[in-house]
């Protein structure tokens, strides 16, 4: 299972799971003091300096100054249609190995960096949240489309009222002006939202300041079952917490150090007698030797825990690699991911031909199809219109799609009769 | 070498301390070792500068721990005066035994403002890891821009083990570090693979396609990549007299190699070339791109000369839209025999 098999971390996997808790603790001298620690970190850490970061390892935590804003646009590509969610950065890096992501080869290292300035973000947050409470009701919004293939109808650009508040930047904003096009914020685009959560509190605070405001939803995205500390939350039903699902043989080769299954519809049981509502990512859709028993599995267990009324979203992507990061991964992950037939797409990225994808597409929304609730809405992560019209019979288009997400989260943009 | 670092000053201008000795640029028992700062370079234009100027700026050298005299900087400057017949060269030579630190810091700052290709870049990189600990080598970032990334800094260690002519092409900018990397991790098979390739006279793209594609097919079919691609080269010398069946015509060595590796893709895209033609387009208009793989868009390109041209094109074009033919080609599916695909041997 081993990233690096030189790495001593892995000659132990039975008592070393990083996933549990780290192995090793750091501070920047800045954050030094029990208040910047996660409650079961030593009381005294070893320093580091940004420029070490490079020599963490799996099983390392370090604490952190994060410059810059904490808000940004997820990183999709303007050619496909893109759900608009912003990503709260509260840290980066995940140990959870999972054998399709990128994150590690892209940053480097398997260590997890928590920001301990992160109540400077809360500030920078809470001052969008305020924007996004003010602005006029759907219709009047603004609507930034990426590209021209966006929706032409979408009215004139219509300024927020002006307030006090720091001028924010959010999904697809091309100028400083606040041009919001999504209210979906989400913790889990650079590491997993709840993995070591439990300790630093960063989810409750952020539960805590979205349950105050209508307008916004926050996404806790994670591959643990890690939602304890959630439970006893006054949320408002302004957090969704959502957990990446696979097919159970998938979820079991390719991420090692993730919750099973199970777990995590167990822990989404828990989420939804709390009153959370629930977000569910299948993504990546892997072709694999019986594909289609593997997803119809998943899709029973979901119904065995009765789990649909609560369903906010699903969303469904397949798997999709970049070639730069293929030499790296093919050294520390399984091949027979690689092994299968790409095409070269539109974002530089490879992925399964298209054929292919509807077969793979189809087969998930086949397995949900008898289950899913009306309030439940199904979105595909960046995928064509054409795609879209013919797996689910509309193109939304970038815009579109944005929109649907800023009403309330329990509405019905979708319904299992279009798809 | 002492562990301690030694503190010399980073300026070029000469130390006292420093002795310029004459440095024999060749010796009896073995060849010079010299840093790799200059790779794939051409010495002819500096030979021509220090036969008309002389030498501007004298090397910089240290004894290693055995004995052997090092070339610090001044690789070029070395093969420039070898071009011009000469055995020796001024050197300023670091007598303490310095740290190396201390001689990558003074190299570097040497060759401040150069512009690296990516093989020395690579071998810079591996011959610094091979001195230096991480800390340190983080320490000289300022003086070059150092692949200190986890995965760039494989691919450059990688790719400083190429054979020769890889590695050449890898400082000329034909071939790129992530699949000169690929290549250099085939070990003693990627020379002949390498030149295998080359008989076939691949752009860049290509070439690292061709690269991609023989190690991912290698892997499915638990073959060496040199195997297989002279396999390929074989079967175009002496095609088969049946023709494959559904996978189109496959007379080059892209074609060929891309049947093997990708035949469900090259089954789709035949598919889609036989119902092309059997759906033909009305004279004047052609399909410039087909519709793809990914998405389906293509392009339809209509000539006139009027209104009433156009309109005579779009009535004939009508047809077209009907065309059972025409319209299959945007509902291929997915072939459902998996034989070729599930064989991974890693999946199980």
């Amino acid at each position: 299972m081993p990233f690096n098999p030189k790495d001593p971390a892995f000659l132990e996997p039975a008592t070393f799971n990083p996933a549990a808790k780290p192995k090793r603790y750091f501070t920047a001298k800045e954050f030094t003091g029990a208040g910047y620690y996660p409650s079961y970190a030593p009381e005294v850490l070893p320093q580091i300096d940004p420029v070490d970061y490079p020599s963490l390892k799996l099983g390392d935590l370090a604490i952190g100054r994060h410059k810059g804003s904490f808000l940004r646009p997820c990183p999709a590509t303007p050619v496909y249609n893109c759900c608009g969610l912003n990503i709260i950065h509260i840290g980066q890096g995940c140990p959870l190995g999972c054998r399709y992501c990128a994150l590690a080869s892209y940053l480097g290292s398997e260590a997890v960096i928590r920001f301990g300035n992160y109540p400077e973000g809360l500030n920078e947050i809470e001052a969008v949240l305020k924007v996004i409470e003010r602005l006029e009701p759907r219709e009047n919004l603004t609507l930034a489309p990426k590209t021209k293939a966006d929706n032409p109808t979408v009215p004139p650009t219509a300024k927020p009222p002006a307030t006090e508040a720091p001028k924010p930047k959010l999904a697809g904003s091309p100028s400083p002006e606040p041009k919001p096009r999504s209210y979906r914020f989400c913790t889990g685009e650079f590491t997993d939202s709840l993995l070591y959560d439990q300790g630093f509190k960063v989810s409750e605070k952020l539960i805590a300041l979205f349950k105050n405001y209508s307008k916004s939803v926050l996404e806790l995205k994670t591959k643990t079952a890690s939602v304890n500390h959630l439970l006893s939350l006054d949320h408002g039903g302004r957090t969704v917490i959502s957990f990446s699902l696979n097919a159970p043989l998938m979820a079991e080769k390719l991420e090692p150090y993730a919750a099973p299954l199970s777990e995590r519809i167990k822990a989404a049981k828990l989420a939804m007698t709390a009153g959370y509502p629930l977000g569910f990512h299948f993504d990546p859709i892997v072709y694999y030797p019986g594909f289609q028993e593997g997803y119809r599995q998943t899709a029973e267990m979901i119904d065995k825990a009765n789990l649909w009324p609560q369903i906010a979203w699903i969303s469904l992507g397949c798997f999709r690699y970049q070639a730069p990061l293929k030499t790296h991964m093919l050294a520390h992950n399984p091949s027979f991911l690689f092994d299968g037939e790409f095409i070269l797409a539109h974002d530089g990225k490879y992925r399964y031909p298209r054929p292919l994808r509807i077969l793979l597409y189809q087969t998930v929304l086949d397995s949900l199809k008898p289950y899913l609730d009306p309030k439940t809405t199904v979105y595909l992560c960046m995928e064509s219109g054409r795609m879209w019209k013919d797996l689910l019979g509309f193109d939304p288009q970038t815009a579109g799609l944005t929109a649907r997400f800023r009403e309330p989260i329990l509405s019905r943009p979708f319904t299992p009769e279009t798809l | 070498m002492p562990k301690q670092p030694l503190k010399f000053p980073l300026s070029l201008e000469p130390p006292d301390k420093w002795p310029l000795v004459d440095w024999p640029l060749e010796d009896d028992g073995f060849k010079l070792k010299v840093l790799p700062f200059s790779f794939g370079r051409d010495p002819e234009p500096l030979a021509r500068s220090i036969q008309k100027q002389g030498l501007l700026r004298p090397l910089w050298g240290v004894i290693d721990p055995e004995g052997r005299p090092v070339i610090v900087s001044g690789g070029l400057r070395v093969a420039a005066l070898k071009l011009l017949g000469q055995t020796t060269a001024p050197t300023y030579l670091l007598t303490q035994d310095p740290h190396w630190l201390d001689v990558w810091t003074l190299a570097l700052a040497d060759n401040l403002g150069k512009t690296y290709n990516p093989a020395e870049k690579a071998l810079i990189l591996a011959a610094l890891s091979s001195t230096l600990t991480d800390p340190e080598m983080a320490s000289l970032t300022g003086l070059m821009d150092l692949p200190i990334g986890k995965a760039l800094k494989e691919r450059n260690l990688a790719a400083a083990k190429l054979p020769y002519p890889a590695l050449l092409a890898l400082a000329k900018d034909k071939l790129d570090l992530a699949t000169g990397a690929r290549l250099a991790q085939l070990g003693p098979d990627a020379l002949g693979l390498w030149t295998l390739l080359e008989g076939y006279n691949p752009s860049l793209q290509t070439r690292r396609k061709w690269v991609d594609w023989l190690i991912d097919l290698s892997r499915l079919e638990k073959r060496a990549p040199l195997d297989l691609a002279q396999e390929i080269g074989a079967t175009l010398a002496n095609p088969p007299s049946f023709k494959a069946p559904n996978l189109g015509p496959a007379k080059t060595f892209e074609g060929l190699l891309k049947s093997w590796r990708f035949p469900k893709v090259t089954f789709l895209e035949a598919q889609r070339l036989r119902l092309l033609k059997s759906a033909p387009l009305p004279p004047g208009v052609s399909l410039t791109t087909d519709p793809s793989l990914e998405d389906l868009k293509a392009t339809l390109t209509i000539q006139f000369s009027g209104p009433d041209d156009l309109a005579a094109r779009l009535k004939e074009l009508k047809p077209l839209l009907n065309n059972p033919n025409f319209q299959k080609i945007w509902k291929l599916k997915w072939p459902e025999d998996e034989d070729l695909f599930f064989n991974s041997p890693t999946l199980h």
